[in-house]
């Protein structure tokens, strides 16, 4: 156990590493801090001295050096465009996301749990095919033409929900449909999967010799078992989901965080660009770790040794 | 760490040529295969041969023709079918020449990326050790970033066009390929024909190209599929946040951006580019369902 | 210990967006509490009068600020405001005399010594403000008594007046200088009819100002809350205001606002207004020293090339109009016939790329905003003669800074000219040799300058024709059409548009 949690610990630091060179890489390498920090007017000798003041005359490897220093301090940079502290402008804008985020996962799996379940335990039925359809369809559906149309629908035509802002849950409706439905379909696959492969297990299969009622052998046991891998598809797709609110965001006119980076593209405001990067990978790292190690802890059998 | 895996690779026993003719005998039989590989061979018919099938240029505008709404619609001229876009231009036309795009992409990317997703795989797989552990965590690097900022980012940065898009796409999209190949070529390395290769003194290229490859096909097709339907799904996202395909090439996401300020009078504006979108995704991805159904020999 | 502030931040804000689950009422109500919800377009960073200078954000400044005097936009006369009158002592000296008993938002007052701590402080190029032309004029301000102030400009300057009654808002001297430029931006205060309540997320929130004076030419607000929304994407704002989310939007596409009337809760508009919108050139070579666009007969080439007759009958709408001088017709100084003219011919333009050796066509950055049908109409125009502009289509501020940096080799852009009626700021600010101009013709910047410092009204005239004349031959700039804005907004709301694009919630009243 012990030595599973050191590998997996240690997998985590290398890939944090690497994420914070590549985020190194975008911010200091692909575009030139100088200029952003000069602004719109600069010289050449503006740019010269910037370059002197800001130690970016120094090699790559003592300026990456103190780029992990400021971000172990907490100190992620400053915005070009508005000159504060990039961490603050996150920090911020994080409760929108976070909450759009974990309204759209609920949702995903308000509706996915029970329809996999279903699926699983009636296949190849009408239900089971209602699952299918809607996995296969919500991953095909592009999610800002979803967006588009929800606006359409339900905030013009049918006026019954707010279309953009933050102000109260009723404006998280449509954006969480929209995200939600594309954290949806692997959520279906791996419920309705999971609980075939249960379901057709010994001891259910003894369960059921023994006479226990079908009910109960789903909630149980069944269920209770092919929760596991969801929980850590749920972490992979929370951290997708970071990702995919860039699009939702700048539709519904959502103040978070994929709304600021998708601001700060149009501006070459690089400093906030990567925060969000590093900030949403070590999110996913962090919940990948978490998930794994709760995997671990209820399975014994992943305790031992990895497949 | 685990690394999510959207297909778990199934791999029949030993795959020899009478199990593919097989393949085609079932796959003829699959209503699902049938129904979506005839959709996907007429967009990509539609593709090729855009020029013929066009009726008009699609970059062609008419300001004073702007905005006739399409067949269904009482105000429809007869000329455009589908009516015309904000500046005039046939939308059927349009539409018809963004399926070009899309191919294009889904192609292009996916090729590339299915190139570096396998080379990483093969060698993690076969080589294994610390050799495994490294490429491991560059896949896991890579997971652990949002696809869609990362391209969005690098696009501002190089300025964004076809050929950017394609590139961007083709170096993030290649991870499931990576951890499909890996799993799989653990589990063919140990069989005997490769193990005899090995003894035989077969190059290495040989061993993993020749041998392992063609046996680890089935789930790759799978994930081709599935890194084909993102890949035209995430060029569109790009193209309508403006960072993607520009103007006036007729990209289906574009048009949903370059529509977006109309939808509300003139709905079939992004009704058609959306539905097109959608249509070309699901019958890529229920391509993929259907081959993986068909070469799981008999699971799921 | 900053980590476990800012998480109990995050939570506390996570408590406070779960608890407003519990009543789902509307966010705001309308006529009832005399409050209005405005869907805005521009994002902006500080409340900052001489850093907020993007139009939305002179709009918010005249609600939040007083200016020393009032330029109505109805008859163009100056009325008094912050100054109860005022004269010219020489050329370069303009004396204020202060209206008593004006009190700021923290109720300080107001006096000479804050007035000319304002003008001082901006007047200094190294205070930063963003539009220098507003302030680079001003010498000095010197106080004379309590209430009396004279301002002293470098030169000759006869659009002073206009600047100091369209740009420059007075600040409170100590709170100022206490909190320093840049919490003054977040949590600004003025002497105008609303403070600021709330400013972040997305959302200004402004109540009117109950100290504030009578007998200004601003009327004591009849609207006592604004709720100003940033909601950037045009369609969101169409979308919010067909179904009542927000009271008033503006920067709606003409062809939009057309297709708003038809809906019954809706009043809409689409209101002349002193912006100009230009296809502006890179003669000087920004993008590259050698660059096509350098060579006269290109740019006159496309000037050929694009057919503004057509964009301006079906995509400009409303009573917009061509332009063929590099200024708005209102504009004093703005002589249109001084404007050599090039109608739309394709033929001819195509034979003049061939001329200057570009027989094949070139390729160039377009960089624009605000309407992309517009953008695409003169990207396709472009194409027909064989130029392949790739389109880039940004928000307004990043727009103009890609031109300003020179980054695009064209920028369809426009230029409100601070909505005043003195070709100063169109002509004025676009072609004096600063980043807005890409042509850097040096007889062109010297006409400006000294059309700029004469006070001689023909003189002046004289020089801006000719001005217009270079221009125009040496086709720096393809002059495109005025800009005309669409306005939408709920039936119940009195409102009314004016000529200088600077919508007045304080004047505007639930019927």
């Amino acid at each position: 156990m012990l030595s599973f949690l050191l590998k997996r610990a240690t997998m985590a630091v290398v890939v944090m590493v690497n994420v914070s060179i590549i985020c190194f890489v975008l911010s200091n390498v692909a575009y030139d801090p100088a200029i952003g920090i000069a602004g719109a007017q600069a010289t050449d000798e503006d740019l010269a001295l910037i370059r002197q003041t800001y130690g970016l005359d120094r090699p790559l490897l003592v300026r990456y050096g103190e780029y992990i220093g400021n971000i172990a301090q907490g100190d992620f940079g400053v915005s070009y465009l508005t000159k504060r502290p990039v961490l603050d402008m996150i920090v911020e804008r994080l409760p929108v996301t976070a909450l759009l985020a974990i309204l759209s996962m609920a949702l995903a799996l308000a509706i996915a749990l029970p329809l996999g379940s279903a699926a699983a335990l009636w296949p190849d039925t009408i239900i089971d095919r209602l699952a299918q359809l809607l996995a296969v369809a919500g991953q095909a559906i592009p999610n800002f033409w979803a967006g588009l149309l929800l606006i359409v629908l339900f905030g013009v035509q049918l006026r019954w929900l707010p279309i953009s802002g933050s102000e109260s849950v009723a404006h998280f409706v449509l954006p969480s449909i929209t995200l939600g439905t594309f954290a949806m379909p692997p959520l279906i696959r791996l419920i309705r999967a999971g609980m075939i492969e249960v379901l057709a297990s010994d001891y259910i299969r003894t369960a059921k010799a023994m006479g226990i009622r079908p009910f109960q052998i789903t909630f149980k046991y069944a269920l209770k078992n092919a929760v596991l891998p969801v929980v850590s598809l749920s972490a992979v797709q929370l951290g997708f989901m970071l990702g995919g609110s860039i699009v939702v965001e700048s539709i519904f006119a959502l103040n978070g965080v994929g709304y600021l980076a998708w601001q700060s593209m149009s501006r070459s405001d690089m400093p906030v660009i990567q925060a969000i990067v590093l900030l949403i990978s070590l999110i996913y790292i962090v919940l990948t770790l978490l998930a794994d190690l709760l995997n671990a802890y209820m399975d014994p059998r992943l305790r031992s040794a990895r497949k | 760490m685990t690394i999510p895996a959207l297909t778990t690779p199934s791999l029949p026993e030993e795959e020899t040529l009478t199990v593919r003719l097989g393949f085609w005998r079932k796959a003829i039989a699959h209503r699902t295969f049938l129904f979506s590989g005839a959709i996907l061979l007429a967009i990509t018919l539609v593709a090729i041969f855009a020029p013929m099938l066009a009726p008009y240029d699609p970059y062609a505008q008419n300001i004073a023709m702007r905005l006739k709404p399409p067949f269904w619609h009482d105000a429809n001229v007869a000329e455009h079918l589908l009516g015309t876009d904000q500046l005039g231009r046939d939308y059927l036309s349009r539409l018809i020449y963004g399926a070009r795009i899309s191919m294009t992409i889904a192609i292009g990317a996916t090729l590339m990326s299915a190139i570096i997703g396998i080379t990483l795989g093969l060698v993690a797989g076969y080589f294994g050790g610390w050799i495994d552990t490294a490429i491991s965590t560059i896949i896991t690097t890579r997971l652990s970033m949002p696809i869609i900022l990362i391209a969005l980012a690098v696009v501002a940065l190089i300025g964004p066009s076809l050929q950017v898009v394609i590139v961007v796409l083709g170096l993030l999209l290649w991870d499931q390929f990576a951890v499909v190949t890996r799993v799989a070529t653990q589990q063919v390395a140990a069989r005997d024909y490769v193990t005899a290769a090995r003894v035989l003194g077969s190059s290495l290229a040989h061993i993993l190209f020749r041998e392992i490859l063609p046996n680890i096909r089935a789930p790759l097709m799978v994930v081709a599929t599935v890194e084909m339907a993102h890949a035209v799904l995430l060029e569109a996202a790009l193209s309508f946040l403006g960072l993607g395909v520009q103007a006036p090439l007729p990209s289906w996401g574009l048009m949903l951006s370059e529509a977006k300020t109309s939808m509300f009078f003139s709905p079939w504006l992004i009704v058609l580019p959306g539905a097109c979108l959608f249509i070309l995704a699901l019958a890529i991805n229920l391509v993929g369902d259907a081959l993986r159904d068909l070469t799981a020999g008999g699971r799921g | 210990m900053m980590e476990i502030r800012k998480f109990s931040r995050i939570l506390g804000l996570c408590a406070a967006l779960g608890a407003s689950t519990a009543m789902a009422v509307p966010a705001y109500a309308g006529p009832e509490d005399q409050s209005i919800t405005l869907g805005m377009g521009e994002d902006f960073p500080t409340l900052d009068g001489y850093i907020n200078t993007a139009r939305d954000g002179v709009v918010i400044t005249m609600h939040i600020y007083d200016m020393l005097i009032y330029r109505n936009p109805k008859t163009f006369e100056y009325e008094p405001l912050l100054a109860t009158s005022w004269e010219r002592i020489d050329d370069r000296t303009i004396e204020f005399k202060l209206r008593e008993g004006v009190t700021f938002h923290d109720g300080s007052p107001l006096t000479a010594e804050d007035v000319a701590f304002t003008y001082n402080y901006w007047a200094d190029p190294a205070n930063g403000a963003r539009s220098q032309g507003s302030v680079s004029w001003i010498e000095r301000a010197e106080v004379v008594d309590d209430y009396t102030v004279r301002v002293i400009a470098k030169g000759a300057a006869p659009a002073a007046l206009e600047f100091v009654a369209g740009s420059l808002p007075i600040y409170p001297s100590d709170y100022f200088q206490s909190v320093g430029p840049e919490e003054f931006g977040q949590k600004p205060i003025g002497a105008g009819p609303y403070k600021v309540e709330s400013f972040g997320d997305g959302l200004v929130k402004l109540v009117a100002y109950e100290g504030y004076y009578e007998g200004g030419a601003k009327r004591t607000p009849s609207i006592k809350t604004i709720n100003w929304r940033i909601i950037p994407d045009t369609a969101t704002r169409i979308a919010e205001v067909i179904s009542g989310g927000v009271d008033w939007v503006w920067n709606i596409p003409s062809d939009q606002v057309e297709q708003l009337q038809a809906v019954p809760t809706l009043d809409v508009a689409l209101a002349s207004t002193l912006r100009i919108a230009m296809v502006a050139l890179d003669a000087a070579g920004r993008t590259g020293a050698d660059n096509p666009l350098t060579d006269v007969r290109v740019r006159q080439a496309v000037n050929h090339a694009i057919d503004r007759e057509t964009i301006v009958a079906n995509l400009v709408g409303g009573d917009g109009e061509i332009l063929n001088a590099p200024c708005h017709p209102v504009q004093f100084g703005c002589d249109q016939s001084a404007a050599v003219i090039y109608e739309y011919n394709p033929e001819k333009a195509k034979e003049l790329l061939a001329e200057a050796g570009y027989a094949d066509g070139f390729s160039l950055k377009l960089g624009s905003y605000r309407d992309r049908s517009r953008a695409e109409a003169v990207q396709s125009y472009l194409a027909a003669i064989g130029i392949n502009a790739e389109l880039e289509m940004l928000q307004a501020s990043a727009s103009f800074s890609s031109w300003r940096e020179g980054k695009v080799g064209a920028w369809y852009g426009d230029w409100g000219s601070f909505s005043l009626a003195d070709s100063s700021a169109s002509l004025g600010t676009m072609f004096d040799g600063s980043s807005n101009d890409g042509a850097r013709d040096e007889t062109v910047i010297q006409l400006i300058k000294e059309a700029g410092s004469v006070m001689d009204p023909e003189e002046r005239k004289a020089k801006y024709a000719e001005a217009i004349r270079i221009i125009t031959e040496k086709a720096y700039w393809v002059p495109m059409h005025t800009i005309v804005m669409g306005y939408a907004y709920t039936n119940a709301l009195d409102f009314e548009p004016t000529l200088d694009e600077l919508p007045r919630f304080y004047d505007a009243s639930w019927k």
